[in-house]
C-alpha cells in the first residue's frame, strides 16, 4: 500500500487505571463462550464427521502449548515494503506471527531467541553466543528459507543462516509460513520460511528510540532509531551494539566428580547499522532503499568436554543492500526491486594454526506485477534473476550460479466463502533441471467462524555450493548433484470468533509431505562426497489456541497454547539398516508446545512462557539422545507515558525453573538468568 | 467458577508441564569377564558431539560390550577418542578434541585419573609403567612426556608438523611427522636418557606410522602428500611409501613406492614379521599386503573394504578391521584371518578407529 498508515516504534503498553473485574461476570462470559464455540459446531450437521476429529483436537490442545500472535496491545509497523505477495497468496492457517509485545520485549536479543519458543521450529544452538540456525518441520536448517523484505538470506554456502548475526532491533514484523507452501519464493523453503520485515513509512513525523539492556554474564545491549517521517520522504537509521562476556555457570557432568565450571571462550561482540529510507517519487510511486551491515564477533564457545583453552573465533560480516521502486495504478500495481547481499565468515583457531575465510556475494534482481481484475479475481506475475557466487579456499573458481525464474500466483474469490490460490514457479539454470514447482490451496468458510483449508505442493532446494564445489583432503563436492524436491499435502480448519469483551481463535491442521533425493554426504572409499541418496517421510500435526479476555479497556488477559507433533523419517539411508530404518531423524524433536500468558493492567503487565521441547536423537540408529526439556521466562514490566512520549521498564527473568539443558550435544546452556531492559521512545508530532 | 478458574487452569497446565519426568541415564551394569583375552576398540564418536566411547571385544568368545566406560563411570569418556593404549595394569584413553587423557584400571575400568591440557593429543608409547610419550598436533606439533603415575607433564619436545605415531626403540623415541594440518616428510628421533632431539630423517612425504621390524631396523609408512590451490584444485600430489629405515644410522634399506593416487594411514606387521598389512583411512579402499622376504606388494587387496583402521591381533595374527560408515550410527568391527577371510562381525560404537590388545 502506498499511503502511510499509523504505527508505533515501540509497542506500547496501553495505560489506564486499574479496574476490578467482577467475578460472576467472568463466569458468565467464558460459559457462554464455551456454549457458543459448541454451539457453533452442533448446528454444522453437514459437518459432524469433522466434528469427532475437532473434538479430540479440542482435548489435545490442553495437553499442549506454545505462543502465539497477541493482536491485542499495540500494531506493529505496517512497512510498505513487505512483501504483499507473501500474504496474499499463503492460507492463513500457516501463518504465525509474532506478536508486538514478544518482539518488543526481546528488541535486545536475536532471532534465535526470539524463535526459539516456535512451536514447529527447532533452533539448534552451537554454544550460548554460538551459531545458531532454525529448521521447520525438517531436520536440516537449509530447507528453511528466511527473507528480509522478500529477499532471501539463505548462504548460498551452506543453506544456513546463522540467527545470533541477526538482531531482532532491525525487524519490525516477524512470521512464519510453515510448509512448503512459500514455493513462490524458490529453493529452500522446503519446510517453510520466516519472513523478517522492517522499512519507514511516510507522514510519521520525528522520533527517537533508545534501548538500553543489561544482563546476566556482562551483557549489554545497546540500539538507537532515528526516524524522520515526512509527507514524501522518510528515513530511519538504527545503530546496534551488543557485547556479551557469555561467562555463565554449569554443572560439569564430565569428570568423575561433578562440579561447577564456567563456560569459557563464548563472548561476543557485535556492531550493526541499519538505513531505510522511503521516498514518494510520485503521486502513485514509491522508492525504498535499505542498507544492512553488521559486523559479529564471536568467540567459539567450548564443548563441556573440553579441558584446555580455546581461542578459536568466528568473525561474520554481512552487507545487504536492497532498493524497491513500486508503482500503483488503480488495479495494476508494479515493483521493480535489487538486493546485494554480501556475506563472510572468518574461522580462526589460534590453536591448531587455523584460518579460513568464506565469502558469498548475492545479486538478486525481480520485477513484479499484480493485477487485480475485481474483487475476486487477482493475479501475480514476475521475473527474477539471481546470481550467486562463493569465494573460498576450499571452493573451487566454478562456484558461480544464475538462475532465474518466472512466477505466477492466481486468486479466486468466490462468493466470499471459497478461495482458491495457485502458485507456481519455474526456474532455470545451467546444467540442472528444476521442477515446475506449484503449490494449489483452498479455503472455505463453512460457517461466520469456521474456515476449512486444504493444500497440496511441490517444492524444491537446490544443492549448495559446498554441495557442489567443496575440496579438501576429506571431502569433495559433486557437481552432478540433482535438486531436491518433494512434494507435500494438508489440511486443516480454523475457528475464530469474538465476544464483547473476549476473543478465541483456535487451529488445527494435519501435514504430510516426502522429500526425495536428499543430499548427503557419505564416505566413498573414505572420501566424503554428497550424493542424492535419501528419502524422508514427514507427517504431524500442529495445534493452536488463542484466548483473550478483557476485564476492562486497559485490563486483559491473552493465553496461548501451542503444540506440534513432528513424525519425520528416512526411508531410503545411505547406510541401509534395521537399526536406523522408520526411526524419527536426528535432532527432530517429535513433540513440542508451549504455553504464554500476558496479564495487562494499567501501566503494568507480566508475561510468562513456557516451551517445552522432546528429546532428540543424535544419532540415526538411536543410541544416543538429548534429554527433552521444558523452559520457562517471565517478564514484568512498566511503562511511562508523558504526551507523545513513552519510557518502559522491564525484568526478565530467563530459564526461571533452572533447567539444565542442550540444544546440541557437548554444549552447555546457561541456567536462571536475568536482564533489564529500559526503553525511551520520543516523538514529535506527525507531519500532514 | 471464578475469575480465579481462569489463572487455576493455566497453574495446571504448566505445572504439568514443569513436572515432567526426567529420563534417566542407561545406567546397564557390565561385568568384565576375567581370564579373557580382551580388544580394547576406541569409538571417535562425531566430532564435537561428545559421543566417543569404548568397546571391548572378546577374541575368544567372539562378543562385544559397548559403551563400558560410560556404564563403569558414569560419564562419557569426551570427544573424538583418538586412541586407545595399554601400559602395564593401567589402560589411557587419548581423546584429542577435550585436549585430555582418561586413566583406567585395565582389569576394572575404572577411572582413576583425568590429565588434561593437552593440545590436540593424538597416540602415546611409554617407555616404562612410569614414564609416556604423547604426540600432539597443537602448539606447532609437540611430545608431551609424561609421568603416567601423578599425570604431570615432566617435559615438551618440539618436533615436526603433527606429530602422529611414535615408536620407541631401543632407547630412542622415534616420531613421525605426518604434516598435520600442513606437510611435512620427517622423522624426529630424541634421546630417551637425556630427552633431546637425536636427529631428524627425511622418509618420504606424510610420514604416518611406524613399527618395529628387527633389532637394527624399523619399517614406516609414508602416506604421499596432496596440496590442494586456492581454487580447491589438487594442484600436487606424490606418491605414498613404504619405507625400511636403520634409526641408529638414518639409512634407508629398502623403499617401496605406491601408487600415486594411493595414500594408506595405517601399517601393520604379521607376528611372524613376514608381512606388512598397509590401508585404512580416508581416501584409501582396501588392505593390502607386502611380502617382506620377496618385496612383493600385492596387487588385489587381502582386505576388499573402506577401513577407518585395522590392527592386527599379534598373538593370532587375525586382522581387526574397523568400519566407520558414517559418524551418527554405529560402525562395525570385522575379524578377518591372516588370508583376509571374514570370522566375525560385531557393531561396535560410533567411528571406532583403533584396537588394543590385553592378554
Amino acid at each position: 500500500m502506498l499511503s502511510a498508515k499509523k504505527h508505533n516504534d515501540v509497542p506500547a503498553i496501553v495505560i489506564s487505571p486499574f479496574s476490578k473485574a467482577d467475578s460472576f461476570l467472568i463466569k458468565r462470559i467464558v460459559v457462554k463462550q464455551i456454549k457458543d464455540f459448541f454451539k457453533d459446531f452442533f448446528l454444522l450437521h453437514v459437518f459432524k464427521r469433522r466434528l469427532t476429529y475437532l473434538m479430540l483436537w479440542i482435548g489435545a490442545v490442553s495437553c499442549g502449548f506454545n505462543n502465539v500472535a497477541g493482536q491485542d496491545t499495540v500494531m506493529l509497523m505496517p512497512v510498505n515494503i513487505i512483501s504483499e505477495r507473501l500474504n496474499d497468496n499463503a492460507n492463513s492457517i500457516n501463518i504465525s506471527k509474532i506478536d508486538s509485545f514478544t518482539l518488543s520485549n526481546k528488541i535486545h536479543k536475536n532471532l534465535g531467541d526470539i524463535l526459539q519458543s516456535q512451536s514447529g521450529i527447532q533452533i539448534r544452538t552451537y554454544g550460548y553466543g554460538g551459531i545458531s540456525t532454525l529448521a521447520m518441520r525438517t531436520g536440516n536448517s537449509y530447507q528453511t528459507a528466511l527473507l528480509w523484505n522478500g529477499f532471501n538470506l539463505q548462504d548460498p554456502l551452506n543453506g544456513g543462516v546463522n540467527l545470533i548475526a541477526l538482531p531482532s532491533f532491525f525487524v519490525d514484523k516477524l512470521e512464519m509460513h510453515k510448509g512448503g507452501e512459500t514455493s513462490l519464493f524458490g529453493s529452500g523453503a522446503m519446510g517453510g520460511s520466516v519472513f523478517m520485515n522492517s522499512g519507514v513509512a511516510l507522514n510519521q513525523g520525528h522520533k527517537l528510540l533508545v534501548v538500553g539492556s543489561f544482563g546476566s554474564f556482562e551483557s549489554i545491549t545497546g540500539g538507537v532509531a532515528f526516524t524522520t517521517s515526512k509527507k514524501h520522504w522518510a528515513s530511519k537509521t538504527r545503530l546496534f551494539y551488543k557485547n556479551a562476556k557469555n561467562d555463565f555457570p554449569y554443572i560439569d557432568r564430565t569428570s568423575r566428580e561433578e562440579s561447577i565450571k564456567y563456560q569459557r571462550n563464548a563472548a561476543v561482540e557485535q556492531l550493526g547499522i541499519m538505513q531505510q529510507n522511503t521516498m514518494k517519487t510520485g503521486k502513485k510511486s514509491l522508492l525504498t532503499v535499505d542498507l544492512w551491515a553488521l559486523n559479529s564477533d564471536n568467540q567459539v564457545p567450548a564443548t563441556v568436554y573440553q579441558t584446555s583453552e580455546i581461542f578459536s573465533t568466528n568473525l561474520t560480516k554481512n552487507l545487504r543492500g536492497a532498493l524497491t521502486y513500486s508503482v500503483y495504478r488503480n488495479r495494476l500495481s508494479l515493483k521493480m526491486r535489487h538486493a546485494t547481499i554480501f556475506n563472510s565468515l572468518t574461522y580462526n583457531d589460534k590453536l591448531a594454526d587455523l584460518n579460513y575465510t568464506h565469502q558469498s556475494f548475492s545479486q538478486i534482481s525481480e520485477v513484479e506485477s499484480k493485477l487485480q481484475f475485481n474483487q475476486n479475481h487477482h493475479l501475480l506475475f514476475g521475473i527474477n534473476n539471481t546470481n550467486d557466487r562463493g569465494i573460498s579456499e576450499s571452493l573451487s573458481p566454478e562456484a558461480k550460479q544464475n538462475r532465474t525464474a518466472l512466477f505466477l500466483a492466481y486468486k479466486w474469490l468466490i462468493k466470499n466463502r471459497l478461495n482458491l490460490i495457485l502458485n507456481s514457479r519455474k526456474e532455470f539454470v545451467k546444467s540442472s533441471e528444476i521442477p515446475l514447482t506449484y503449490s494449489l490451496k483452498a479455503g472455505y468458510k463453512i460457517a461466520k467462524p469456521i474456515s476449512l483449508f486444504a493444500s497440496i505442493s511441490k517444492n524444491y532446494r537446490l544443492p549448495t555450493f559446498n554441495d557442489l564445489f567443496w575440496i579438501d583432503y576429506f571431502s569433495q563436492g559433486n557437481p552432478n548433484l540433482k535438486p531436491e524436491w518433494g512434494n507435500s499435502q494438508e489440511f486443516g480448519l480454523t475457528y475464530s470468533k469474538k465476544w464483547q469483551c473476549s476473543a478465541l481463535s483456535a487451529k488445527a491442521n494435519y501435514f504430510q509431505s516426502r522429500t526425495n533425493d536428499l543430499i548427503q554426504w557419505i564416505p566413498v572409499n573414505n572420501i566424503w562426497i554428497p550424493k542424492n541418496i535419501q528419502q524422508v517421510k514427514n507427517k504431524g500435526m500442529e495445534m493452536n489456541m488463542d484466548y483473550k479476555i478483557c476485564f476492562s479497556k486497559q485490563h486483559f488477559v491473552t493465553l496461548s497454547l501451542d503444540y506440534t507433533f513432528l513424525k519425520s523419517v528416512a526411508i531410503n539411508n545411505s547406510v541401509p539398516s534395521e537399526e536406523t530404518e522408520n526411526k524419527q531423524l536426528i535432532f527432530v524433536p517429535k513433540h513440542k508446545g508451549g504455553v504464554n500468558m500476558k496479564w495487562f493492567f494499567g501501566k503494568y503487565f507480566i508475561a510468562y512462557q513456557q516451551t517445552f521441547i522432546d528429546k532428540v536423537f543424535t544419532t540415526s540408529d538411536h543410541l544416543d539422545y538429548l534429554r527433552g526439556y521444558s523452559l520457562a521466562d517471565v517478564v514484568v514490566g512498566r511503562n511511562f507515558v508523558v504526551n507523545k512520549n513513552s519510557f518502559t521498564l522491564s525484568f526478565s527473568v530467563l530459564n526461571i525453573w533452572n533447567t539444565e539443558y542442550q540444544t546440541m550435544p557437548a554444549y552447555a546452556m546457561p541456567g536462571i538468568n536475568y536482564d533489564l531492559t529500559i526503553k525511551y521512545l520520543l516523538q514529535s508530532t506527525k507531519h500532514e | 467458577m471464578n475469575k480465579n478458574l481462569f489463572l487455576l487452569i493455566v497453574t495446571v497446565i504448566l505445572t504439568l508441564f514443569s513436572s515432567c519426568k526426567k529420563e534417566s541415564d542407561n545406567q546397564d551394569s557390565i561385568q568384565i569377564v576375567e581370564g579373557e583375552r580382551i580388544a580394547f576398540i576406541s569409538n571417535e564418536g562425531a566430532f564435537g558431539f561428545g559421543n566417543s566411547s569404548l568397546s571391548i571385544y572378546y577374541p575368544d568368545s567372539g562378543v562385544i560390550e559397548n559403551q563400558v566406560f560410560e556404564k563403569i563411570n558414569n560419564r562419557k569418556p569426551g570427544d573424538v577418542m583418538q586412541s586407545v593404549n595399554l601400559i602395564g595394569n593401567s589402560l589411557f584413553l587419548i581423546i584429542n578434541a577435550s585436549n585430555k587423557i582418561e586413566k583406567l584400571d585395565a582389569k576394572t575400568l575404572e577411572q582413576s585419573l583425568t590429565i588434561g591440557n593437552f593440545s590436540l593429543p593424538r597416540y602415546m608409547v611409554a617407555n616404562s609403567e612410569n614414564r609416556g610419550f604423547i604426540s600432539c598436533w597443537g602448539e606447532t606439533g609437540v611430545i608431551k612426556v609424561l609421568d603416567l603415575n601423578s599425570g604431570s607433564i615432566i617435559s615438551t619436545l618440539p618436533t615436526g608438523n603433527g606429530p602422529e605415531k611414535m615408536l620407541i626403540h631401543k632407547d630412542k623415541l622415534i616420531v613421525c611427522n605426518s604434516g598435520g594440518f600442513a606437510n611435512d616428510s620427517t622423522l624426529s628421533i630424541f634421546d630417551l636418557n637425556t630427552l633431546e632431539l637425536d636427529t631428524l630423517i627425511v622418509v618420504g612425504d606424510q610420514p604416518m606410522d611406524i613399527l618395529e621390524f628387527d633389532q637394527n631396523s624399523v619399517w614406516v609408512l609414508c602416506r604421499g602428500k596432496m596440496v590442494y590451490g586456492s581454487g580447491g584444485q589438487l594442484i600436487e600430489e606424490t606418491a605414498g611409501s613404504i619405507v625400511r629405515i636403520e634409526p641408529q644410522t638414518g639409512n634407508i634399506t629398502e623403499k617401496v613406492m605406491l601408487q600415486s593416487n594411493q595414500h594408506p594411514a595405517h601399517l601393520e606387521i604379521s607376528p611372524d614379521k613376514a608381512s606388512l598389512y598397509l590401508g585404512g583411512g580416508y581416501g584409501f579402499h582396501g588392505v593390502y599386503k607386502y611380502q617382506i622376504a620377496t618385496q612383493q606388494l600385492d596387487a588385489i587387496p587381502l582386505i576388499d573394504k573402506s577401513l577407518y583402521g585395522f590392527n592386527v591381533d599379534s598373538k593370532t595374527g587375525n586382522i581387526y578391521g574397523l568400519e566407520a560408515p558414517t559418524f551418527t550410527q554405529a560402525g562395525w568391527l570385522n575379524v578377518y584371518s591372516p588370508t583376509g577371510f571374514l570370522m566375525n562381525r560385531v557393531k561396535t560404537g560410533i567411528g571406532p578407529n583403533m584396537v588394543c590388545f590385553k592378554d
